[in-house]
């Protein structure tokens, strides 16, 4: 039987990197994969003469060697960042809203100073309350930076001392501190744009967690690379290979083997056992306790936790080859946020139902990247996320028809809100849905943000409780998007490296007794 | 331009409020139910069966559609009673594995029947006698009560409303018209939108296939029109489907053109088209397998194949491609489409020098920089070394 010091279930983000931060220490490790490819929803396909993203839009926190950020610097520790070619892009979004009462039209740019200028031109009276928002930022930021340098065993006198206001806005939404600021609705509606990239309506995500991300994109401005996701996916998996580490495709792990409350190791579909005794998971706490591991091996505490919990977005997506320029549609930004309403919380509610939603972050690749297809033509990605499991009331038979309502309305709404024809020009087109999630990545009911951002559930309170939800299955521990890092493709990749270097820290420890 | 942020009466009560973010959640993880977590979804389960990653079949029944053609009927083999076929997306294919010689073969089929009769439990294909190694065992060897396995439907050749025009022209050469009696089935039985003129080029009116089902299919909103290279023959065109020919059933429409056949079929269709100003992304053309090269004097190399923690040395041959010589061995590796475009062979060349002809060059911008390539298009121009997923054989 085949012996490793470390399994990796699944080859998304946060599993890669993970395995190279294994690797790296000189353990032995094995990726895992029931797909045919790296990346989990970090790929591309292609049709006809257009190679598809699959989902990243662009990433933040990366920056450039003399601005990097903090995944700019794990890629150079991983040493990946060479591997892969990017392109910068100093366009924050442009954002509209649908509702003709509401009326929303405001492109934003990256840089801190661009974006307190853009929003003061849009709404004057909001200065103070931005720069006191960039304020707070910067201090999350730093004590970010502070509880990473100490592996977040942090000193809560330190914390008081030098992060006061990090503390004191820590358990609050961003309403709840937005209000405090007195930040005027316009420049709130404005600033925010982004929610959808967390999936959390702005009443119950924390400050922290958003104010960090917004911070993160105007520091460090974003970036993209030049081949797709596909290419990062490629690079991590090909540094994995240069490190000695192995990774089987289409080898799905049915069981993790347990001797009381021991990790043994894992059983593959196809009846291969692999031995181990760490874990680490790149997939769901609900389908590694739901499935994978007997029910009277699974800790009461997983249970309960995995219970708690609410699952964050299901995702759906219109892929569209258009042959015509972005110049000549007039699609003149590389990332649109377009809303039903301005109010998160209202929109949050429109997105739980199939008919009521047409909100959608949608990227035109080519306005940042103007080579990523043919001359003439363009490509456009529509996302959204339904906050309810609605899909689940779609049958077989009328799912075709369904998928293509729902990219038809989206497709009406983007025409709408930016004033531009598309429909016609559409020479490709694939639509992903929550049963194509579903499929690919194995997620329950195609949810492509793990769990929830909630007032219990938000970033600090799980990077707080790291320990104590690893403690109570040792051996097993959870990278990716459903883990303590929360969704999104820094997150993941953040928490691979986090839990590579525990897992490291578990074999250490392990040689010592 | 330090400020101090404060929410509550008192600095400290927004300080508490932060330290009891934990004691909140610990509070909610006890208070939450113990109950078993689901194993599966709802929705995860209309996804897989949609998409279902393998089917065992048996031959109901078979049918001499022609001289070189047979129609094979499926139902699911009683002995799995948890599968069905899928509601697949009139167009796909399957591919159809089995043991011929102890070898496991796999080649794709367009499916012939409608999703509606897969919702009844029946799935057709039709098999042309090419000479291969699979069509020639189904020829000679596969019988009613036989049984194989089957991919789920594969493939995006299928009318999309969102893209194409409610014009549509089918043109098939041959056995070429196995999807689109699925397609038409399926316009019919939805009530679709749609305006279909189907042009049918065979050799003689005797190597029609499906002749009466198109009859039975032809109404106001669905013409077939047949057209005989090697026959003169009243009531039927004769000639090849060009541009006169064109000009007259779809001429001066905006109309989205589907074709399935042979790739000098595609070539002379393509320039027909150009004539007639459609463009090119109008045109959508059912994907060929990669057969063997026309090589008289063919070389032999040889090929290290790891798959998982195993290691295959076997011999290639420069004008079969390298998933063929891994069938060739006996080698189970994962493929689907043949042609390149699907990338379930997904594989690393890790050495050696290879050729992959243009037409049938899917590999996306990332493969080309890491050096991954689709073995089932794949053809060795020296040794290679290539790690390649795992298939599990069934």
């Amino acid at each position: 039987m085949k012996n490793v010091d470390v399994v990796v279930i699944g080859a998304g983000n946060g599993g890669l990197v993970s395995a190279i931060r294994v690797l790296q220490q000189g353990y032995s490790c094995l990726v895992l994969e029931k797909h045919n490819i790296p990346g989990g929803f970090a790929t591309s396909f292609k049709r006809g003469r257009f190679e598809f993203e699959a989902s990243l839009h662009e990433l933040n926190d990366f920056g450039t060697a003399d601005n990097a950020g903090d995944l700019r610097v794990l890629f150079d520790e991983l040493g990946v960042t060479d591997k892969i070619d990017w392109v910068q892009s100093n366009e924050a979004y442009r954002l509209l809203t649908l509702d003709e009462k509401e009326p929303m039209d405001v492109a934003m740019p990256l840089g801190v100073n661009e974006y307190i200028d853009a929003m003061v031109k849009a709404c004057p009276e909001s200065k103070t309350s931005i720069e006191k928002f960039m304020n707070l930022a910067d201090e999350i930021m730093r004590a970010q930076a502070y509880s990473n340098s100490v592996n977040g065993n942090t000193d809560s006198k330190y914390m008081v001392e030098h992060f006061p206001n990090f503390v004191r806005c820590g358990s609050y939404s961003v309403n709840e501190v937005l209000e405090v600021l007195k930040m005027p609705k316009k420049a709130k509606d404005i600033l925010s744009a982004y929610w959808c990239y967390l999936g959390a309506d702005l009443d119950t995500m924390s400050f922290i967690h958003y104010a960090s991300m917004v911070y993160r994109y105007l520091k460090r401005k974003v970036s993209i690379p030049v081949n797709r996701s596909h290419e990062i996916s490629l690079a991590l998996a090909e540094r994995i290979m240069e490190l000695g580490g192995e990774i089987w495709y289409n080898s799905e792990v049915t069981e993790i083997v347990m001797r009381g409350k021991t990790v043994q190791g894992v059983r593959l579909a196809d009846g291969t056992t692999i031995s181990t005794h760490h874990i680490i998971a790149n997939c769901a706490p609900h389908v590694v306790f739901g499935k994978m591991m007997k029910a009277r091996y699974v800790p009461k505490y997983q249970l309960q936790l995995a219970n708690a919990r609410k699952f964050a977005g299901r995702g759906f997506t219109v892929f569209l080859g258009l042959n015509k320029s972005a110049e000549e549609l007039g699609i003149t930004h590389h990332n649109y946020f377009i809303y039903d309403t301005n109010d998160t919380v209202k929109q949050y509610e429109l997105m739980e139902r199939i008919v009521t939603n047409h909100a959608q972050a949608t990227v035109c690749l080519n306005n940042a990247l103007p080579s990523c297809s043919p001359k003439g033509t363009c490509m456009l990605y529509m996302t959204t996320l339904f906050t309810s499991n609605d899909w689940k009331n779609v049958t077989k038979t009328d799912y075709v028809k369904v998928k293509e309502m729902v990219a038809s309305n989206l497709i009406d709404a983007f025409e709408k809100a930016t004033h531009t024809s598309i429909r016609p020009y559409i020479e490709q087109i694939e639509i992903a849905t929550p049963l194509t999630y579903a499929r690919y990545c194995g997620h329950p009911e195609g949810v492509i943000y793990g769990y929830e951002s909630q007032y219990y559930d938000g970033l600090m309170p799980r990077l707080l409780m790291m320990q104590d939800d690893a403690s109570t299955c040792p051996g097993l521990r959870f990278a990716g998007g459903y883990s303590m890092r929360l969704s999104g493709y820094s997150s993941a990749y953040h928490s691979g490296d986090i839990v590579g270097r525990q897992t490291v820290g578990d074999l250490k420890k392990e040689v010592q007794a | 331009m330090a400020f101090v942020f404060k929410k509550q009466i008192f600095g400290w009560q927004d300080m508490l409020r932060f330290k009891h973010l934990t004691k909140k959640r610990k509070e909610m993880i006890e208070s939450a139910s113990t109950t078993p977590l689901p194993t599966t979804y709802k929705v995860n389960e209309v996804a897989k069966s949609l998409h279902p990653k393998l089917l065992h079949v048996t031959v109901v029944s078979t049918k001499t559609l022609s001289h070189d053609t047979k129609m094979y009927t499926l139902n699911i083999d009683p002995s799995y009673p948890e599968e069905h076929f899928p509601y697949f997306r009139p167009g796909q294919y399957v591919s159809v594995s089995m043991n011929i010689r102890k070898n496991r073969i796999s080649r794709p089929y367009a499916i012939v029947s409608s999703p509606a009769e897969a919702l009844k439990g029946i799935m057709r294909i039709a098999v042309k006698k090419t000479g291969g190694i699979m069509s020639t065992y189904f020829f000679n060897s596969v019988h009613k009560g036989d049984k194989f396995t089957i991919s789920g439907a594969c493939g995006n050749f299928y009318y999309e409303p969102l893209r194409d025009t409610k014009d549509v022209l089918f043109v098939a050469g041959g056995s070429g018209i196995t999807p689109f009696i699925s397609m038409a089935h399926d316009f019919k039985d939805t009530k679709a939108d749609v305006r279909l003129t189907i042009l049918y080029g065979s050799k003689t009116k005797k190597d029609i296939l499906f002749y009466d089902e198109l009859e039975s299919l032809k109404s106001k909103n669905c013409k077939v029109i047949h057209v005989l290279s090697d026959e003169k023959l009243d009531g039927f065109h004769h000639g090849f489907i060009d541009r006169v020919l064109l000009e007259r059933y779809i001429g001066g429409r905006d109309v989205t053109v589907f074709a399935s056949g042979s790739e000098n079929m595609y070539a002379f269709l393509r320039k027909e088209l150009q004539a007639l100003s459609i463009p090119d992304y109008r045109l959508h053309l059912e994907a060929n397998p990669a057969g063997t090269l026309p090589e008289t004097n063919y070389k032999t190399y040889r090929a290290v194949i790891t798959i998982r923690d195993r290691k295959y040395y076997i011999k290639t041959r420069s004008n079969e491609t390298l998933l063929t010589a891994m069938e060739r061995a006996n080698i189970a590796a994962p493929n689907h489409c043949r042609s390149g475009s699907c990338g379930y062979c997904h594989s690393k060349l890790v050495s050696g020098d290879v050729y992959i002809p243009e037409s049938k060059d899917g590999r996306r911008l990332a493969d080309l920089k890491f050096g991954y390539i689709h073995p089932c298009v794949t053809y060795p121009r020296s040794d290679v070394k290539l790690i390649v997923p795992f298939q599990e054989r069934k």
